[in-house]
């Protein structure tokens, strides 16, 4: 044990002894480690809103369609609807697209029935539109610092009603730390929503929540009964039915990542670990062979001058993946993901006025630390064994 | 008794476009424990390859050697690495390892030899203050004058208590005062009873040995008993 | 040991359990960032899945609830595809939601919602 214990002592000195080649390879290693890090924290981050934003959810969203597009669905069916047989609850929701200011600001405006929003949440400072209440808002982040927005704040009129515009009211704000949906977002009621976009008696989905187990039966009962004429004063409209289990299917399982940029990711860590390969195999290569010849000269065994590379690899290797982790987590948590986000994130700049979500967990951080072991070893080991059987006096020329 | 025991030794390297080198050719010869033998003969006569196949940093291509009864041609690689441990090396180069201390150079020599951290360091700095290298043994080899690097080489090379000391030109790169302190070295190792065998150029040497085998072409001439 | 190894050693160990901490602490902050979501999500009753923050570009990429494909995706193109910037800049590429009308197997009955 002991004389392992020496022998590893020597593969740590000599990671001290080769300057130039531990500088040259752990630098390649973090190169090829940051970026995969972090983008694959940005994709866990936002992978777990998603799928948050799918299990707090309704079971079913209905909506309908126009000449095969999308388009609203009457409220009259929200009765139709709450007669099938498993349906608990069914909410009527406006969600749509509004442009606001001069600087022509998208923002997403939501409605949701008075009985429906909470007295009072955390995730917002100031407070929620109350009952009765016309045209209270509470806006996302984002909005209120292009718009520079505050709680109390009176908010023009952002759009053209046939009864007349209406000063709308800020009553509260997104906190930041929430999902990145909230950016944009205006939730106001849905009679509120209904009145900005000039339309009433419809709304653009109905959240529909089931007992245990009869989602799907729910489902087939909505599209059989909404898809004709059951709906009174409301032209024929396919409904659609999105279901938990639908979205929760289109999340792509582990780390499979057909197209984006991330496919360039993965390209230049292979590019960058071939290079750390050649520098770990090439770099100081005459100093290492004459060094273990010389080594195996003074009685070195070839198993106790491998074992000296593989520790002088995985120190590097450790050190490396390491320092990536807390790299990638400032760049991510301080950084805010500064630069690297907007790839991901659509509409946030190089430096996003959000949280960006983000996920940094011990599974890609054991991968990471896998993925550069392979990476040195293949390089340093190699060249080592070859050095290593050979007869000392070769070694050493 | 006879430490080593050498039937017809060859060994060829790969040449090139001159084909195979012939360094050493049909050597027979016997080295008695406790002697100081001496290799003699001009650049590229085969010495230093004789020596690094008496020092088990190659393999004969043909032949036997024997080195204590083991057969240094045939035994396997963690075999001839434990008798590398009863033998003490120096080179011509010296070959420290340039980035590690002088103390260190030589810890590093008994690592594989078992020793706990304390008795190698012990053991090095003895050797370091035998040779007049104690103030020196923190600072790289890299730094050190040619004879420095020489003391430290001789110093690594006895560290462990080998059986044998073999000493590849010990004195071609050394000035005058220094080559006659480095002989009065191995005088007193062989009055010691230990075994030294040196290769050299300079037949001057030769009046320090007990027995002197000249090499010319890798060919042995008739051994000298002195 | 010798001193320079040890002190290599004990580098390796506050980057190794500095790691760590980080990566405990994350699970920490998680748990507060699902408290988060989970609030703004019973809000607005489930909202957002993609990587876009408003509706401009691809509702799609917002939401598929709202949108079961985007209109912008070109496909397949000789050589490679040619997708909707928005949502093939993700890094979660979902497929569309709505599956084309002449893909559906015979004798299915209209308006099931069926997976993709």
């Amino acid at each position: 044990m002991r004389h392992l214990l020496d022998i590893v002592s020597t593969g740590l000195e000599s990671v001290l002894l080769h300057p130039l080649r531990s500088v040259v390879s752990f630098s390649a290693l973090v190169i090829m480690l940051l970026p995969y890090l972090v983008g694959l924290g940005l994709a866990e981050g936002l992978r777990a809103e998603a799928v948050r934003s799918t299990q707090l959810g309704a079971d079913l969203y209905v909506t309908g369609s126009q000449f095969g597009r999308p388009g609203p669905i009457s409220l009259a069916a929200v009765s139709v609807i709450r007669q099938i047989d498993g349906v608990v609850a069914v909410t009527p929701r406006i969600v749509g697209e509004v442009v606001l200011g001069k600087e022509r600001v998208h923002a997403v405006l939501v409605g949701l029935p008075p009985d429906f929003l909470p007295d009072w949440s955390d995730s917002i400072n100031g407070e929620l539109p109350h009952p009765g209440q016309f045209h209270e808002l509470v806006i996302g982040t984002e909005l209120a610092r292009r718009l520079n927005l505050k709680v109390g704040d009176p908010l023009l009129p952002f759009y053209e009603n046939h009864r007349g515009d209406r000063i709308a009211r800020i009553v509260g704000i997104f906190k930041p730390d929430g999902p990145p949906w909230q950016a944009n977002l205006i939730l106001t009621t849905f009679d509120s929503a209904a009145y900005v976009f000039d339309q009433d008696g419809a709304a653009t989905d109905l959240l529909v929540w089931c007992r245990p187990n009869e989602q799907a039966n729910v489902s087939r009962a909505i599209a059989r009964r909404l898809s004709l004429r059951d709906v009174p004063g409301q032209a024929i409209a396919r409904p659609r039915v999105t279901s938990r289990e639908d979205l929760l299917a289109l999340l792509p399982q582990g780390l499979l990542h057909r197209e984006g940029v991330f496919n360039l990711h993965f390209v230049v860590v292979f590019v960058v670990g071939i290079l750390v390969l050649l520098v770990s195999s090439g770099l100081g290569l005459p100093e290492r062979r004459r060094e273990i010849g010389i080594l195996k000269a003074t009685g070195w065994q070839t198993d106790e001058l491998l074992l000296r590379g593989v520790v002088e690899s995985v120190a590097l290797s450790l050190a490396a993946t390491c320092t990536s982790i807390l790299l990638a987590w400032l760049w991510l948590r301080v950084g805010n993901g500064y630069g690297i986000a907007a790839l991901f994130l659509g509409g946030t700049g190089a430096a996003p006025n959000i949280r960006v979500p983000f996920r940094l967990s011990p599974v890609p951080a054991l991968l990471a630390l896998v993925l550069s072991l392979v990476v040195m070893l293949s390089g340093t080991l190699y060249s080592s064994w070859r050095a290593a059987t050979a007869p000392p006096r070769e070694a050493m020329r | 008794m006879l430490l080593y025991e050498a039937q017809s030794l060859c060994k060829y390297y790969r040449g090139g476009s001159r084909g195979e080198v012939c360094a050493v050719d049909g050597v027979s010869l016997g080295i008695e424990r406790g002697s100081l033998t001496i290799l003699l003969g001009s650049s590229g006569a085969g010495k230093t390859t004789l020596l690094s196949l008496l020092g088990a940093l190659e393999r004969p291509t043909r032949g036997r050697l024997l080195f204590k009864g083991d057969d240094l041609g045939t035994c396997s690689g963690m075999h001839l690495a434990r008798l590398r441990r009863r033998m003490g090396f120096v080179f011509q180069d010296f070959a420290l390892i340039p980035d590690l201390s002088a103390e260190a150079n030589i810890t590093y020599a008994l690592i594989p030899r078992g020793m706990v951290r304390a008795e190698r360091q012990r053991q090095a700095r003895e050797l370091l203050a035998r040779f007049g290298m104690d103030e020196k043994r923190n600072v790289s080899a890299r730094r050190l004058s040619g004879g420095e690097q020489q003391r430290v080489a001789i110093a690594r090379a006895l560290a462990g208590e080998p059986d044998v000391l073999l000493a590849d030109e010990p004195t071609s790169n050394l000035d005058t005062e220094t080559t006659r302190e480095l002989l009065a070295v191995f005088r007193e190792l062989h009055a010691k009873g230990r075994t030294v065998i040196l290769s050299s150029h300079d037949a001057r040497l030769t009046g320090q040995a007990t027995h002197v085998h000249e090499l010319d072409k890798g060919r042995l001439k008739e051994p000298r008993r002195c | 040991m010798e001193s320079r190894a040890a002190g290599l050693l004990l580098i390796l160990l506050i980057l190794t359990v500095a790691a760590v901490a980080v990566l405990v602490a994350e699970g920490h902050a998680e748990r507060r960032r699902e408290a988060r979501a989970e609030e703004f999500q019973q809000l607005v009753g489930g909202l957002g899945f993609g990587p876009a923050t408003d509706l401009s570009n691809c509702v799609f990429a917002f939401d598929p609830r709202l949108e079961g494909s985007c209109s912008l995706g070109h496909g397949l193109i000789p050589g490679g595809a040619c997708f909707c910037l928005w949502h093939a800049g993700s890094l979660l590429p979902y497929p569309p939601l709505d599956v084309p009308s002449d893909h559906r197997p015979s004798g299915e009955e209209d308006g099931d919602a069926s997976p993709p």
